[in-house]
């Protein structure tokens, strides 16, 4: 029998190593697709695809779940959007709070916990981002995803120099082609992000929206968190919401900048007759100050560097007592919603979220008591 | 379009490390081995548009 030489050997083994490696980081890589669970609470009365507003979604890594919490009484109506960035998890996991706790009373609730799908399939480059966290509910752990801010390149490739956002001309790093809130109004034959923004824009139109709130995050050095941005029309509606939340949190109103486009707070308020309002709370798993980006991070937000930085007053906010917990920015997103509805009346009359945690019960409790139980 | 380009240079590139591992001789070859191999791995998961 022929001998194989030892060279052949050793790469015949180098390559079996390798597929078996490319196997093993292909499938944990592929888990990120897997979306997790939403459980609709009893105040879901509907449940749509964004593909019903832009059929080109249909199919797509872009097509998302739209959950409607009618109360059954007429009055004005509220859209949230959370998951519009997947790496600013309090937005999307008070979205899914909302959808499986809440019970409106009065007008309608819509929320679209995965605005930008497609992001929740991939993490940022160079940030080693954990691909997934847990909240712990009543009735045992429950796992979520922790994605991008952009758009997966994998759905929508390659990115030009420069950005022209389509209605304003507005030019920006290529990069940014691939972020939903440099995408609005949207455009129905445009790119995948561009085709999100306009069937978000197109369900806000055809229900006539009321009110939208798009829920982000920011890094605590970033100028603009801890901050409700409104849209001219929208500022009112802010401003008094104010009055109730500055007794329990920190937190301003700013005004939406006219000439940055493709952002919710400015081209909804423009392009629909809702009033477009954007919340922004502090994630330090976003920042650039932070130690080891864990799983920890990005749920409890404790930081010994953002701690120190915070004595140094290199941050635009204080830094709480055990971190920028996920309950706690979570409490500040669903605490400035309600207040939003409670300061609204307007000619189509009210929305009311009926039994609705405080800001103290949803820190003292944890977020993890108003999500659903993890089901087999 | 500009994908499948991508995916072609991509799998030329792989096929030729491929083909040079297998054929690097003499002392020290392990070595080069080892390096072409992580190198394989980063492009057999880019062709496979998974990084």
């Amino acid at each position: 029998m022929k001998k194989i030489p030892r060279h052949v050997l050793s790469a015949l083994i180098l390559c079996a190593i390798v597929i078996g490696l490319v196997t093993y980081l292909g499938i944990s890589f592929s888990a990120q697709s897997e979306a997790e669970p939403i459980y609709p609470g009893a105040g879901v009365t509907k449940q749509e695809m964004l593909s019903d507003y832009c059929p080109a979604l249909k199919g797509t890594a872009g097509d998302t779940e739209i959950y409607t919490l009618d109360s059954g009484v007429p009055g004005a109506s509220m859209l949230v959007l959370g998951g519009t960035h997947p790496n600013e998890p309090s937005g999307f996991i008070s979205a899914v709070a909302l959808i499986e706790s809440c019970r409106p009373t009065e007008g309608i609730l819509y929320v679209i916990p995965r605005a930008n799908n497609s992001a929740f399939s991939c993490t940022d480059p160079q940030e080693a981002s954990p691909t997934r966290f847990t909240i712990e509910t009543a009735g045992g752990s429950r796992s979520f995803r922790f994605g991008s801010r952009a758009t997966n390149p994998v759905d929508q490739w390659p990115d030009s120099e420069v950005y022209v956002h389509a209605t304003s001309g507005q030019r920006l790093s290529g990069s940014e082609m691939r972020n939903l809130n440099r995408a609005y109004p949207g455009k129905e034959d445009g790119t995948l992000t561009e085709q999100i923004a306009f069937g978000i824009t197109q369900f806000i139109k055809d229900h006539d929206v009321t009110m939208t709130v798009d829920l982000h995050e920011a890094s605590p050095e970033y100028t603009t968190v801890n901050a409700i941005v409104a849209h001219e029309r929208a500022i009112e509606v802010a401003q008094v919401s104010l009055w109730s939340l500055e007794d329990v949190m920190k937190i301003t109103v700013e005004a939406s900048p006219t000439n940055l486009h493709g952002l919710t707070h400015r081209e909804l308020g423009d392009y629909t007759g809702t009033l477009a309002l954007l919340m922004e709370t502090a994630n330090p798993s976003q920042g650039r100050l932070h130690g080891a980006t864990s799983r920890e991070l990005v749920t409890d937000g404790a930081d010994k560097f953002y701690e120190r930085a915070a004595g140094y007053g290199a941050l635009t906010v204080d830094y709480p007592e055990g971190g920028f917990s996920i309950s706690g920015r979570c409490a500040r997103h669903l605490t400035a919603l309600n207040e939003f509805c409670n300061s609204y009346m307007g000619e189509d009359g009210v929305i009311c979220l009926g039994d609705f945690p405080s800001y103290t019960d949803i820190v003292t409790k944890g977020i993890g008591a108003y999500l659903s139980a993890p089901q087999e | 379009m500009l994908k499948y380009v991508y995916l072609a240079i991509t799998a030329f590139l792989l096929v030729l490390i491929a083909v040079n591992m297998f054929r690097k001789k003499g002392k020290g070859s392990l070595f080069f081995q080892i390096d072409a191999s992580l190198v394989m791995v980063t492009l057999l998961l880019r062709l496979l548009l998974l990084k």
